[in-house]
C-alpha cells in the first residue's frame, strides 16, 4: 500500500501523465508473470459445485482451487458458468429465487455455505464488481463510505475519510475526483464509474474481489486503466474476474480456468493455458473456433 | 413467384414506402384528433364550471353605518355579549330600520313593508351582531358592518334573474304626481315601450293558439272515445240474456275469484231457496280463511319472538336499538293476538252457519264480502212503479248486513277480551295491555255500525212516504254507496243464472249505470274540453288584435314583462302605456313634479313577468336605488370561505367542509400511506414468490376496481354497527377512504420498487449490505418518489370520493367547523352533492363555486405530486 501511494506522488512529482503510467504498469507487471508465479497459498477452494436454476443444472461438478494474492480468470463462452461460479463464491446466488447451490466452497478453509455463515458478513469479505459499473445514485465520498459505515470499520470520521481516501487511491480515482466528493457517482465517465465501483469494493478490506466481466461496458483506455489497477491490486487481493476477452485473460490473471457447457474444463497458469492448453476444446475456444 | 420478383423492384419499393408514411400519417392524425377530443371535453367542463361558479364568488352586500338602538338590542341594559350575540332578532330590526329610512314610504303599506324586510334575512344580521358582541359599547351608537343582501336580490343584481332593458328617455318627461298614482307625459317617447309590448302581446297570441291546438287535438280523441262508449252502451240496451251473461262474466274475471264465486252462490241460493249450496260455500270460506289465519298468526308469533330477544340482547349490551326492538316486538306480538281473536269469532260463526237459515245466511255471505248484496239489482231495474218496493227491499238487506256486522264486532270484543284475559293468566300482562288498543278499535268499529243500524231503521221508516224526488235520491244513494262492486254484479248474476224473479234485466241494469257514468264522464270532458278549445283561440285572436292596433293603449298585468320609468329620483311601475303617457303607481316616490329633460329619466323593461321570479318589481326597484346610492356594493365573497354551510345561501360556505375534508384526509393519509407503502415493499422485495403471494397480489389489484360505495357499506356495517363508532366522524371516513385508497397505494408503490434497476441492489448486497439495509438504504430513496406520487394520486382520488360518505352518515348538516376527528362532519365533494339538490336558484353558483374549490385543492396536490416528483429525482 505504501510502495504504491509513493510511486503515484512520484508519477505526480514528475509530471507523469496518465498514458505513462499506464505504460509503466504494464511494464513493472511483467517480470513477475513471466516468473512463473502463480500466486501464494490457496484462497477459494471449490469442491463438486453444482448449481441449479429451479429443474435446470447450470454448473456440474467444478472444483477448484484459487491461490491468494493473484487474478484468476474465468473464460468460457456465454451461458457456460462462469459467472454462476463466481457468484457461487459470495452467495450471490442466493438472492435467485430458485437457484440452488451443492458442493462445497471454502474460503481459507470455512465452507461458506455452512450455516454459521452469515452471507452478508461474506460478502464484506468477498466483495464484488459487476459487468455495468453501478456506483449508488449518492455521492462519490458516499458511495465509498457506504460499506465502511455500515460494516462499523471507521471509529470516527476521520478515519472514514482516510478508508475513502485510501481506497480511492488503491482504486487510481482519487486524483481524479479529490475535489468532487461530494458530487453524484453516476456524474462520472464509465471507467471512473467502474474504478469508483472497485474503490467501494476495497473500502471494506475484502480479501477476494469478484469482477464479472469489469471491462465489457467500458472504452479500450478506460479498459487499460482497470486492467492497470487490476494488476495492482492483486498484490493483496485475491481476484477472480470473469471476462470475455482472451487477450485481457493473458494480460491481465495469472491463473485461468476455463468453463464450458457448465464444466470446468481446465485450469492451470494462464502462460500454460494459452501457450500449451491439454484439452483440445480450450485449444479451439482460445484459437477462436467457437464461442 | 412475380410477387417476390416485383418486391424489390424500385417502384415497389416506392409503393411501400408511400405505404408506410400513409400509415405513419394516420397513426399520428388519430393521436393527435384523439388528444384534442379530450382536451376540447376538459375545457367545456372547466369553462362551464367556472363560468357558473365566477358570479359565486361576488356577492351583493349592505355596506353603511347601523344605529344600533338599545331598544331593539338590548332592552334590559346589561350589554351581556352573550346575550347580544343571541338576540339576532334586534340585530335584523336595526337592518330594517336602517332600509326604512332610506324607503320610508315603504314602510306605510303592510305588503311592501314584507317586501322590503324580505330583503335581508335573519342570520344575515350575524356580523353586525358579532361586532356588536366584540364591543359592547357600540349600543346606543352606530357601527359599519357589510350585511349580505337576500340571494335572489343579489342574483337580481348579477342579472341572473331576467333579461333587463334599459332605454334613455326619448323626449322631456313631465309627471303628475309625486306618490302613489302617477302619470307621466311625454310625447312618442314611449312608442318604443309600446312596440315592445305589443311584441310580447304577439308571442302570447302564437302560445295561447298553441294550446288551442293541443286541446282540439285532445278534443278529437274524447270524441272518438265518446262515440265508442255510445254504441257499447246501445249494445248492452239490446242484448239478449245470453250476450249479458257472457258481458257481465268477463267483468267480473279479473275480480278476486273466490269472492265472485261465493257472490254468485249467494245470488243463486236466494233466487232458488236451497240454503245447502250457501252453506257449503261459506264454511268452506271459512276453512281456508281458518288455515291461512293459523299460518299467519304462527308466522307472526314467530317474528315477534325474535324480536323480543333482539331487545333483550341489546338492552344486555346498552345498545340504542333496544327501544325499537321492543317496540317491533309488542306491535308484533298485539298483532297476533288480534288475529287469533279474530279467528276465534271466525269459528264460532262457522259453528253457527250449521243450523242458519237462508236470510241468516245472506246476511253472513254480506258481511263475507264487506257489501249489502241482495237487491241492488232490483233498485237498478226499478220503473217508478217498483221502486219503493226495490229501495225497501235494499234497505232491508242493508240492515240484516249491518245487524250481522255488529254480532261480529261485538263477538270479536268478546274474543279480544278473552285472550287478555287468557294473557293475564299466563303471566303476560304486558301483551293483554297491548291488545287494549285492539279492542278499543273493535269497539269504534261497534259503534259505527251502529250508528249506521239506527241511520238505515230511520230510513226503513221513511220510505214508505217519499215522493218521487226522494225515492230517486235514495236508490241513487243504495246504488252509489256499493256502486260498481264486483259482488253485486256477482250476486245479480247468479241470482239470474238461477232463474230468479229479476232474472238478466237486473244484470243489465247494474252494468248499463256503470257504462252511464263513464259516458256521462266523457260528455262532460268533452265539453272541458270544446269550452278550452274556443278560449284558447278567442283569447289568440284577442291579443292579436291587440297587437296589431300598433298605436292603441295598454294595461299590464303581472303576467307580463315589467315596465319601470325612472324619474326625479323615484321608480314608477306602468299599469297602462300609450304612446304618449304612462299610468302607474310609484315604487319610490318622486322628489318633484318638474318636468325631467329627455336624458335625466330612462325605462327598465323587466323581461320575466314579476309573477315568475321571486324578487319584485318593488324590491328591484330597492336594490337598483341601494346600488346608485352607493349602500349596496358587489364584493369579494369571503364569507364563501369562512363560513359554515347555511340554510340560506347568500350565508352558506364550505369551511367546515373544508375542516371536515381536512381531518378525513388527516386519516386517510395517516393509515393510507404508512401500510399501503409497507405492504408494497413487503411484496416487492420481501415476500416469498408463492401462490399465497399471488393470491394476495390478485386480489389487490381486484380491490382497486370495487366500486367505492361497496367500501361505504362496508364502513355503515362494520364500523358504525360493529364497533359503534361515531357516525358522520372523520374518523370513519378516513378509515373508509384508506381502504379505498389502500391499492391504489401499494399498486403505485410496487410500481415504483419494480422501477428500481435490480443493479442498485446487486451493488448494495455486494459490498455486504443485508436485504434491509438494501431496501431501505438504497432502493426506498430511489423509489420514493414515485410512491409519494402513487399515494399524492390516492389521496386525490379520496379527496373527491362521496359515495362512502354518504353512507356512513358524513352528509349531515353541519353548522360548525369539526373540532377534531371525532365531531360531526361533512366533506366538500358531500356538501357539493348538498348544494347541488337545493331548491333556491342561488345553489347553482353556489356548487359551482365548490366544485372549483375542490378542483383548485386537486390540482394543488397533483402539482404537490409533480413537483416533489421532479425535486427528488433531481437529487441525482
Amino acid at each position: 500500500m505504501d510502495k504504491r501511494i509513493l510511486r503515484q506522488s512520484d508519477e505526480f512529482a514528475h509530471g507523469a501523465t496518465s498514458e505513462s503510467a499506464t505504460d509503466n504498469a504494464v511494464l513493472t507487471s511483467a517480470p513477475e508473470k513471466t516468473g512463473g508465479d502463480i500466486g501464494g497459498e490457496t484462497k477459494v477452494r471449490a469442491r463438486d459445485v453444482a448449481v441449479f436454476y429451479g429443474e435446470k443444472q447450470a454448473l456440474f461438478d467444478v472444483s477448484l482451487d484459487i491461490p491468494e494474492k493473484a487474478v484468476t480468470a474465468f473464460i468460457g463462452p456465454s451461458g457456460c458458468g462462469k459467472s454462476t461460479f463466481l457468484r457461487c463464491i459470495n452467495r450471490m446466488n442466493d438472492t435467485i429465487d430458485g437457484c440452488r447451490v451443492e458442493g462445497e466452497i471454502q474460503l481459507e478453509g470455512q465452507n461458506i455455505n455452512a450455516k454459521s455463515i452469515d452471507p452478508v458478513l461474506l460478502r464484506a469479505r468477498v466483495g464484488m464488481v459487476f459487468q455495468k459499473p453501478n456506483p449508488f445514485p449518492k455521492s462519490i465520498f458516499d458511495n465509498v463510505a457506504y460499506g465502511p459505515r455500515i460494516h462499523g470499520l471507521a471509529g470516527s470520521k476521520d478515519e472514514l475519510n482516510e478508508i475513502v481516501q485510501v481506497s480511492l487511491e488503491k482504486a487510481g480515482l482519487w486524483e481524479e475526483v479529490k475535489d468532487r466528493l461530494d458530487q453524484p457517482g453516476t456524474g462520472l465517465s464509465g471507467g471512473q464509474q467502474q474504478r469508483l465501483v472497485i474503490a467501494r469494493a476495497i473500502a471494506v478490506s475484502p480479501e477476494v474481489i469478484l469482477m464479472d466481466e469489469p471491462c465489457s461496458a467500458l472504452d479500450p483506455i478506460a479498459t487499460a486503466k482497470i486492467e492497470e489497477l487490476i494488476d495492482e491490486l492483486r498484490t493483496n487481493y485475491c481476484i477472480i474476474m470473469v471476462t470475455h476477452s482472451m487477450a485481457q485473460a493473458a494480460r491481465v490473471s495469472q491463473r485461468t480456468a476455463f468453463f464450458h457447457m457448465g464444466k470446468l474444463v481446465e485450469s492451470g497458469a494462464t502462460e500454460d493455458m494459452f501457450t500449451n492448453p491439454r484439452d483440445s476444446r480450450t485449444q479451439d475456444y482460445i484459437t477462436g473456433r467457437f464461442g | 413467384m412475380t410477387d417476390a420478383a416485383n418486391a424489390n423492384t424500385p417502384s415497389a419499393a416506392d409503393a411501400r414506402l408511400r405505404k408506410r408514411y400513409g400509415a405513419e400519417t394516420r397513426f399520428r392524425a388519430y393521436g393527435i384528433a384523439a388528444i384534442a377530443v379530450a382536451v376540447l371535453a376538459l375545457c367545456t367542463l372547466v369553462w362551464s364550471i367556472v363560468s357558473q361558479a365566477t358570479s359565486a364568488f361576488t356577492r351583493h352586500k349592505l355596506v353603511t353605518e347601523f344605529a344600533i338602538e338599545a331598544e331593539a338590542v338590548d332592552k334590559s341594559g346589561a350589554r351581556d355579549p352573550e346575550r347580544l350575540m343571541r338576540n339576532m332578532g334586534g340585530f335584523q330590526r336595526v337592518i330594517r330600520t336602517r332600509l326604512g329610512e332610506e324607503f320610508p314610504e315603504a314602510l306605510a303599506d303592510r305588503e311592501m313593508r314584507a317586501q322590503l324586510n324580505a330583503m335581508v334575512t335573519r342570520l344575515a344580521a350575524r356580523p353586525l351582531a358579532e361586532r356588536t358582541a366584540d364591543n359592547p359599547d357600540l349600543v346606543g351608537g352606530t357601527a359599519k358592518a357589510s350585511i349580505a343582501i337576500s340571494d335572489d336580490v343579489d342574483l337580481y343584481l348579477k342579472g341572473l334573474v331576467t333579461r333587463e332593458r334599459v332605454i334613455r328617455g326619448g323626449a322631456d318627461a313631465t309627471p303628475v304626481g309625486a306618490a302613489g298614482s302617477v302619470s307621466i307625459s311625454a310625447p312618442g317617447a314611449f312608442a318604443a315601450l309600446l312596440a315592445d309590448i305589443k311584441g310580447q302581446l304577439r308571442e302570447d297570441a302564437v302560445r295561447r293558439s298553441q294550446l288551442g291546438e293541443e286541446a282540439q287535438i285532445a278534443l278529437d280523441r274524447t270524441r272518438v272515445r265518446s262515440d265508442l262508449s255510445a254504441s257499447a252502451l246501445e249494445e248492452l240496451r239490446s242484448a239478449d240474456a245470453d250476450r249479458i251473461g257472457d258481458a257481465a262474466a268477463a267483468r267480473l274475471a279479473d275480480q278476486p275469484e273466490d269472492l265472485v264465486v261465493l257472490a254468485r252462490i249467494a245470488g243463486a241460493a236466494s233466487a232458488s231457496g236451497e240454503a245447502d249450496v250457501l252453506r257449503q260455500a261459506l264454511d268452506d270460506w271459512y276453512a281456508s280463511d281458518a288455515t291461512e289465519r293459523s299460518k299467519e298468526v304462527r308466522g307472526l308469533i314467530r317474528r315477534a319472538d325474535r324480536f323480543a330477544r333482539q331487545a333483550e340482547v341489546a338492552e344486555a349490551e346498552g345498545a340504542p336499538q333496544a327501544e325499537t326492538r321492543r317496540v317491533q316486538a309488542t306491535v308484533t306480538y298485539r298483532a297476533a293476538d288480534r288475529a287469533l281473536a279474530v279467528g276465534a269469532v271466525a269459528q264460532s260463526q262457522r259453528a253457527a252457519l250449521a243450523d242458519a237459515d237462508l236470510p241468516e245466511l245472506l246476511a253472513e255471505a254480506s258481511r263475507v264480502l264487506d257489501q249489502a248484496v241482495g237487491a241492488e239489482a232490483s233498485v237498478a231495474n226499478a220503473t217508478p212503479d217498483t221502486l219503493r218496493e226495490a229501495v225497501a227491499a235494499q234497505n232491508a238487506v242493508e240492515r240484516i248486513a249491518t245487524d250481522a256486522a255488529i254480532a261480529d264486532a261485538q263477538a270479536q270484543i268478546d274474543a279480544l277480551e278473552a285472550r287478555a284475559a287468557e294473557l293475564v293468566a299466563q303471566g303476560l300482562p304486558e301483551r293483554a295491555a297491548a291488545l287494549e288498543e285492539a279492542i278499543a278499535s273493535a269497539n269504534s268499529r261497534l259503534k259505527r255500525k251502529q250508528r249506521e243500524s239506527g241511520n238505515f231503521a230511520e230510513t226503513a221508516a221513511r220510505i214508505a212516504d217519499m215522493d218521487a224526488d226522494a225515492l230517486a235520491a235514495e236508490a241513487s244513494a243504495q246504488l252509489g254507496f256499493n256502486f260498481g262492486g264486483a259482488p253485486g254484479l256477482a250476486f245479480a248474476l247468479g241470482a239470474a243464472e238461477a232463474g230468479g224473479e229479476l232474472g238478466y234485466e237486473g244484470v243489465r241494469a247494474l252494468m248499463l249505470r256503470v257504462d252511464q257514468s263513464d259516458y256521462d264522464k266523457l260528455q262532460r270532458d268533452l265539453e272541458r274540453l270544446e269550452r278550452k278549445v274556443s278560449t284558447e283561440t278567442d283569447a289568440a285572436s284577442a291579443l292579436n288584435a291587440r297587437a296589431a292596433d300598433a298605436g292603441a293603449e295598454e294595461t299590464l298585468t303581472s303576467l307580463q314583462s315589467s315596465y319601470l320609468i325612472e324619474l326625479n329620483g323615484g321608480v314608477v311601475r306602468a299599469q297602462t302605456i300609450s304612446a304618449d303617457r304612462i299610468v302607474g303607481e310609484t315604487l319610490i316616490p318622486l322628489t318633484s313634479e318638474a318636468p325631467a329633460a329627455a336624458r335625466d329619466w330612462r325605462a327598465r323593461i323587466l323581461r320575466v313577468p314579476a309573477m315568475d321570479r321571486n324578487v319584485s318589481d318593488a324590491q328591484i326597484a330597492w336594490a337598483n336605488a341601494l346600488k346608485d346610492r352607493g349602500l349596496v356594493k358587489r364584493v369579494a365573497n369571503i364569507d364563501l370561505l369562512t363560513h359554515a354551510d347555511s340554510t340560506y345561501p347568500e350565508l352558506a360556505g364550505v369551511a367546515a367542509a373544508m375542516a371536515g375534508t381536512f381531518w378525513t384526509m388527516l386519516v386517510t393519509m395517516l393509515l393510507a400511506v404508512p401500510v399501503g407503502v409497507m405492504a408494497a415493499i413487503y411484496l416487492e422485495e420481501f415476500a416469498p414468490k408463492n401462490w399465497v403471494t399471488n393470491m394476495v397480489e390478485v386480489n389487490i389489484n381486484n380491490l382497486a376496481a370495487v366500486p367505492s360505495i361497496v367500501f361505504g357499506l362496508l364502513g355503515a356495517a362494520v364500523f358504525l354497527n360493529f364497533f359503534n363508532m361515531p357516525r358522520s366522524a372523520p374518523i370513519v371516513g378516513g378509515i373508509v377512504l384508506s381502504l379505498m385508497t389502500l391499492p391504489t397505494v401499494i399498486i403505485a408503490s410496487r410500481a415504483a420498487l419494480k422501477a428500481v434497476p435490480p443493479s442498485i441492489r446487486t451493488g448494495a448486497l455486494g459490498v455486504g449490505a443485508s436485504k434491509t439495509q438494501t431496501v431501505f438504504q438504497h432502493v426506498l430513496p430511489l423509489a420514493a418518489p414515485g410512491i409519494l406520487t402513487g399515494a399524492i394520486i390516492g389521496m386525490a382520488q379520496a379527496l373527491g370520493e362521496t359515495a362512502p360518505l354518504l353512507l356512513i352518515g358524513m352528509v349531515a348538516f353541519v353548522a360548525e367547523p369539526p373540532a377534531d376527528m371525532f365531531d360531526s362532519a361533512t366533506v366538500l365533494p358531500v356538501l357539493i352533492f348538498k348544494w347541488s339538490t337545493g331548491a333556491e336558484r342561488a345553489w347553482q353558483p353556489m356548487t359551482s363555486a365548490a366544485i372549483v374549490i375542490l378542483l383548485v385543492f386537486m390540482v394543488l396536490m397533483n402539482a404537490l405530486a409533480v413537483y416533489l416528483r421532479r425535486r427528488f429525482e433531481r437529487r441525482w
